[in-house]
């Protein structure tokens, strides 16, 4: 029986080289003559596949700390980034934000107070508890607030830190009340995870900037890069933010965007805002920093590793002059929803494999609310796209989307005995993202280009 | 009449007087609706004036003038014309002066970077002139009243202190918030005075110097009336004491060096 | 009081007010592309932000939105012979922010030099041919008189 089987194998290894070597001497002339595809050997296309090369091994590499670390390995001090910030929002910076986050920014009306009472979810009845709830909530905040500010150690000298210290007391105390009534009628509430004050950062490269004055002097002067000298380059940016609170889940939001309508030819179609100057000239910072991108937690495997909602302050626009104009606020509070969104967004995917050099496979969703206790807006995020680098500025058919509200008021005032007096209170609009909860198609974060992650 | 007179005279009268005053009394008035006003009044359209600029374009200079190479302008103001002119006319005459400089300057910096040549750079020095005399009748005239009223000039307080060299200088006074037996920062940042052996061997050799200097001054000056009586013996004397007032000259005409060359006619 | 001192400001006390400013600005052109509502200017070194804003909306009648200043280090340049290192004066540049419906494109002061300058030279080219034509055609009678000719 041994001898068979090793019989059998002989012949059968025999059979294979045979084969083999008929097949090579057949196949070592054909009626076609196969070329090589030809390369171009320019300069250009040749920094071009450079650069795919590399972004294709940040992709194969197998983790994600692999990746961050692979990234941030060819400089020792980090790269030279424009510092994205949550507090700093220099006047006209809506145009400059739209174009380093490649978003499509929609403004929603106001909701009329008849319409907010007609729209189904302000009929259902555990609003009555709610707002009573929210009504206690808000006044225990204000007193606990005051009685902050009469202790020298714990209460802040300057009106940023007041209102920064007001919202978190307010934000805490609404989102313990909320998700404590709301966990009755939506089950997964119960499995939420809230961060308080986590910390935000993300890390991407953005094409389409026009390139700095020693770059085109040194071009000018060799003669075959002449005509290239003024072509764009790429500037890294770098968000840092710090949100009171924020909310996420296991699952994630269903998006509002389909697939068909995120993709465009033509971004001028879409008004999508090009601003080619160096950041600097509108006020931002640069800086030296490594490639760091943190979404507020620690990623594992089944956990909540999905972003639902995030509180931002917005404590800094208190301090801006009043010769920025009456629209400045608004355009503001645009510019910080998108940044803070997209930051976030491309935090979260970072952890699901993705990075400004590999795109998305499916489209992520959050929700932020901008507020300082009072005023709230509210938007929505969807992240298409993380490709924004070199010239995916121009060729990337995908683009970002956001929608939001001018910032309502929650409540008129706070009486000096500390009675709140609600005006319009917007609890659905607070809370708007209940309405777009739905459960998806679990996701494998960890491996790309599954079947199961395709887009559709 | 060079432009920059022009501008004072007219301007001042009329168009920018509206301007300035409403400047000066409500500053927070928008820009477009202050300059329309001004275009609007009645003696605007009566007096020829140059142009009126608006905004950033008032950093340049007429266009016309943009490719000349020679700009003519009149002279600088004096102080006798400013002397005569009321407070409220030099307050508008120095904001005129001040935008004729920074469009100067902003010209003169544009012609170095493009390597042209400046025309009449002279034009930044009449200016100047004129904001300093201006100044200086500004200084007298607060000079005046202070002393009409207090009693006292106004300016700085100064006095003369050694420092620590023992050099004579000059110390500004100024004021502070604490006064000066609490202010011990002052008290030792002041640190007038001086001593030690260093200091009186510096002083030793540097009055020396300073002696030695005036001796020969004085030797010097003497040496040279000597030479000038020598060679010239019917000089006259009232010019040569005139020229050196420190020099004995009478003494002078009996010694021996100012005697010339030729025998002296004894007895004659 | 001179013009030039003031007293010491503490707080409650009258705000400052500066009756005859000294201070100089200088519009130049931008040494990196900024969008069209961004100007640049060089100011004394001694102004500050605050100086600059009440300084272009109260004297020039700007609407400022937002002022940034820095000071640039002057250059500093070794001498070729003794060595020797010599300093440029440093420079504050202000960046000045108007609306930004507001545009503005520094002007270009010397795109008619070049034209004027042509046409110059060759009205003396053409008087210079005229001499040498002169000369030529007396050329070969030597102390004449000009005009004792056709």
């Amino acid at each position: 029986m041994l001898k068979l089987t090793r019989v059998n194998q002989l012949r059968a290894s025999y059979i294979r080289f045979v084969a083999q070597a008929t097949s090579a001497t057949s196949n070592e002339y054909s009626c076609q003559p196969e070329y090589p595809p030809i390369r171009d050997l320019t300069h250009k296309a040749l920094k071009r596949r450079e650069a795919n090369d590399w972004h294709e091994e940040i992709r194969k590499v197998p983790t994600v700390e692999e990746k961050i670390i692979k990234v941030n390995m060819p400089r020792y001090y980090g790269y030279k980034v424009v510092d994205f910030n949550d507090n700093k929002i220099p006047y006209n910076a809506l145009p400059v934000t739209q174009h380093y986050t490649r978003t499509v920014l929609k403004e929603l009306p106001l909701l009329s107070a008849d319409e907010t009472e007609t729209s189904e979810f302000s009929s259902v009845a555990f609003l009555k508890t709610a707002r009573d709830d929210i009504i206690d909530a808000l006044e225990l905040a204000h007193d606990f607030y005051n009685h902050q500010a009469t202790l020298p150690d714990v209460a802040p000298s300057d009106s940023v830190n007041r209102e920064r210290q007001l919202t978190q007391i307010i934000v805490e105390q609404l989102n313990r009340a909320l998700l404590q009534i709301l966990s009755a009628d939506y089950p997964h509430l119960n499995d939420v995870e809230v961060d308080y004050n986590p910390r935000h950062e993300a890390f991407w490269a953005v094409g389409g900037v026009d390139p700095p004055k020693n770059v085109v002097k040194s071009k000018k002067g060799r003669d075959w890069q002449k005509d290239d000298a003024s072509e764009s380059v790429d500037r890294l940016v770098q968000y840092t933010g710090a949100p009171y609170l924020s909310l996420r889940h296991r699952q994630q939001l269903c998006p509002w965007m389909t697939d068909g309508e995120s993709k465009i030819m033509d971004p001028h179609a879409r008004h999508l805002p090009r601003f080619n100057h160096d950041a600097r000239t509108l006020g931002y910072r640069t800086s030296y920093q490594h490639a760091v991108n943190v979404p507020g937690y620690w990623p594992s495997a089944n956990g909540a590793n999905f972003g639902l909602l995030s509180f931002q302050s917005r404590a800094s626009l208190q301090m801006r002059h009043k010769a920025y104009g009456d629209r400045d606020l608004q355009e503001a509070l645009h510019a910080l929803a998108i940044k803070s969104s997209y930051a976030w967004l491309l935090a979260q995917a970072n952890y699901n494999g993705f990075n400004t050099y590999n795109d998305l496979t499916y489209p992520m969703n959050t929700q932020t609310v901008i507020t300082n206790g009072r005023e709230w807006s509210f938007y929505e995020y969807q992240l298409n796209t993380l490709l924004l680098h070199s010239n995916q500025v121009n060729e990337n058919p995908r683009v970002n989307f956001c929608r939001g509200t001018p910032p309502l008021p929650l409540y008129a005032e706070i009486s000096e005995k500390g009675k709140c007096r609600p005006r319009r209170l917007e609890l659905p609009e607070i809370y708007l993202w209940e309405k777009l909860w739905r459960s998806t198609i679990r996701l494998e974060p960890w491996r790309r280009n599954d079947d199961s992650l395709s887009w559709n | 009449m060079s432009t920059i007179l022009k501008k004072c005279f007219n301007l001042a009268k009329t168009v920018r007087t509206a301007t300035i005053t409403s400047l000066l009394t409500a500053p927070k008035q928008q820009w477009q609706a202050l300059s329309a006003a001004a275009s609007q009044t009645p003696h605007a359209q009566m007096m020829h004036t140059s142009p009126m600029r608006h905004g950033l374009m008032e950093f340049f200079d007429d266009p016309k003038h943009w490719s000349e190479n020679d700009i003519k302008v009149g002279r600088a103001w004096r102080t006798d014309e400013l002397r005569i002119k009321s407070n409220k006319e030099l307050h508008q005459l120095w904001f005129i002066l001040l935008k004729e400089r920074n469009m100067l300057l902003t010209m003169e910096h544009e012609c170095n970077d493009k390597m042209e040549i400046f025309p009449s750079p002279e034009r930044i020095d009449k200016v100047k002139i004129s904001m300093d005399n201006l100044e200086k009748v500004v200084r007298e005239r607060n000079t005046a009243y202070h002393l009409l009223e207090t009693g006292e000039t106004g300016e700085r307080p100064q006095k003369r202190v050694n420092n620590a060299f023992g050099l004579q200088v000059n110390y500004k006074s100024c004021e502070h918030v604490l006064p000066p037996f609490m202010n011990l920062k002052w008290i030792k940042s002041r640190n007038i005075g001086f001593g030690g052996r260093a200091v009186n061997r510096f002083l030793l050799k540097y009055r020396e110097q300073l002696y030695n200097a005036k001796r020969k001054a004085k030797n010097r000056s003497r040496n040279e009336v000597m030479m000038i009586l020598r060679r010239n013996p019917n000089f006259d004397l009232e010019v040569l004491r005139r020229k050196f007032p420190d020099v004995d000259i009478d003494k002078l005409r009996s010694a021996d060096k100012a005697r010339g060359h030729y025998v002296p006619k004894v007895g004659v | 009081m001179s013009s030039r001192w003031y007293p010491i400001y503490q707080r409650g006390n009258p705000q400052l007010r500066v009756f005859l400013p000294n201070f100089w600005m200088k519009l130049v052109r931008p040494e990196e592309a900024q969008p069209p509502n961004v100007v640049t200017f060089s100011v004394s070194t001694e102004m500050t932000i605050h100086d600059v804003r009440s300084y272009l909306e109260k004297i020039y009648k700007l609407p400022v939105i937002d002022v940034r200043t820095r000071i640039a280090l002057g250059e500093t340049r070794r001498d070729q012979t003794y060595g020797y290192v010599t300093k440029k004066d440093d420079v504050k540049y202000a960046y000045v922010t108007l609306p930004k419906t507001e545009e503005f494109t520094f002007p270009e002061l010397f795109e008619k030099k070049a034209e004027i300058k042509e046409k110059e030279e060759k009205s003396m080219d053409e008087s210079k041919n005229g001499f040498r034509k002169f000369l030529d055609r007396n050329k070969k009678r030597p102390g004449t008189p000009g005009w004792y000719s056709i």
